[in-house]
């Protein structure tokens, strides 16, 4: 049997929460792991719950659900679920999965679930077979506009840049790759590379220093670069737990 | 912008997704959990539907009539968010019955209470205040304690409908009274406050 689709609802209104979870009840397929009211809560509960899709609102007292995009660590599916048919647009920019108009339409929400399961096996299968690279192995790349074969050992850092990602290499030449985040994480070698935030990957050999900056947060200096990326919280926690002596 | 064209706006405003559509999602949900409250919330909202319908062959409506607009409005947010909102109305009864613009009043009461935080007591507290002063009525929304604005977390965050409709109340009284129209934010620690200022008509 298929995993459940972890989901949450964020909206500050109650009703209009407890109206998608009635619209969703039915659908077996999808768990509601919780609720929020505001951004915030969102934040923390997306960060404890790991869901697989977030059922959003776009204006809440205040705030923005465009917002929870930029705050996030962690990579979920969104589902816009709103009164306002101005955001479609904008939504389609940040790659949402669908935009659903309030009172929502039980056909449409199914027919949403339905694209949404899809999209989500999809990715876990094509992540699944993606073969395992060693650090020996070779990718050819485009590099300046000529292609050249870059050994794996040899990127430096990966950047995430929508459905595609930028590759930092040991000569600190930009290569724009067609390969998503978790996909570098499902292939690169566990041992020399390291997620250390939402948009970014490091090679563990080419870390030069990290800084801890207030309670939960730090940023890292790769060798040869200038400017300093940042590690979030979650990421961290993982990097002491795996390293620490 | 000609006038026709402002009050078509202020009506798509008045009327748009943004609280109807609100609205009618809450009403489903309350159907199933609350009918009495379901009830009284689609009495509300065709009070609020026929209220604004009606500012559409109509481009001057009197202040007693948005103050009733007004407490609809917030009457139909209450139900939404289980919110008490402490509403003091101060308006001198020969006021009451100025003319002024369709479409001036509510964007600046929905700007006031999306901001208004809740005081020790769980309530929103907003004023509306109207004088008269020099041949001009002064009209203004308040709120003593107001969530501090935030500035947006980085690229995507589109301006919501309520700067929206604040920015079009500022065109409004510009084509209408050019500089003799004025829209101020005054913010004061928490509190904040808006004030308009149009010629007094009757």
């Amino acid at each position: 049997m298929k995993a459940k689709l972890k989901a949450i609802i964020v909206d500050d209104e109650p009703y209009a929460r407890a109206e998608l979870a009635e619209l969703l009840a039915p659908h077996s397929q999808v768990e509601l792991t919780g609720e929020a009211g505001s951004l915030t809560e969102a934040v923390e509960l997306i960060e404890a719950n790991k869901p697989d899709v977030v059922f959003l609102d776009i204006e809440m007292n205040g705030e923005n659900g465009f917002e929870l995009l930029n705050l996030c660590d962690i990579e979920f599916k969104t589902v816009f679920v709103t009164a306002y048919n101005q955001y479609a647009i904008r939504a389609f920019e940040v790659n949402a999965i669908d935009y659903l108009l309030k009172p929502v339409n039980a056909q449409r929400l199914a027919q949403t679930l339905k694209k949404l399961g899809e999209q989500v096996s999809a990715e876990h299968e094509a992540a699944n077979e993606l073969p395992k690279l060693t650090p020996d192995d070779r990718l050819l790349i485009t590099l300046s506009r000529k292609m050249n074969f870059i050994k794996i050992c040899d990127i430096k850092y990966i950047l995430a840049a929508g459905d595609y990602s930028e590759l930092v290499t040991i000569n600190n030449d930009h290569a724009l790759v067609q390969r998503k985040m978790r996909e570098w994480e499902v292939q690169l070698p566990e041992k020399n590379f390291q997620r250390i935030h939402r948009t970014t990957i490091i090679n563990l050999d080419f870390v030069d220093k990290i800084e801890r900056y207030g309670k939960e947060n730090a940023i890292v200096f790769m060798k040869g670069v200038d400017k300093h990326l940042d590690i979030s919280k979650n990421y961290l926690s993982e990097l002491k737990s795996r390293f620490k002596v | 912008m000609d006038k026709n064209k402002l009050h078509l706006q202020g009506l798509k405003y008045q009327l748009s997704s943004h609280f109807l559509f609100n609205v009618l999602n809450t009403v489903r949900a309350l159907t199933r959990k609350d009918t009495e409250k379901a009830t009284n919330m689609i009495t509300l909202a065709s009070e609020y539907l026929r209220y604004a319908l009606h500012k559409l062959d109509h481009f001057e409506t009197t202040l007693g009539e948005e103050k009733t607009g007004i407490g609809l409005f917030l009457q139909l947010q209450a139900y939404r968010f289980h919110d008490t909102i402490m509403m003091t109305w101060n308006i001198p009864e020969n006021i009451l019955l100025a003319k002024i613009p369709s479409f001036l009043l509510q964007p600046l009461v929905e700007l006031v209470y999306k901001r208004a935080d809740k005081d020790e007591n769980g309530r929103q507290q907003i004023a509306l205040d109207a004088l008269l002063k020099n041949e001009n009525l002064v009209l203004s929304v308040s709120c003593p304690r107001c969530l501090p604005d935030k500035e947006p977390s980085g690229a995507f965050v589109p301006k919501s409908d309520v700067e929206e409709g604040v920015e079009q109340v500022h065109i409004l009284l510009q084509e209408l009274y050019g500089n003799k129209g004025i829209l101020e934010i005054i913010e004061t620690g928490n509190a904040k406050k808006i004030q308009l200022q149009i010629p007094y008509e009757t």
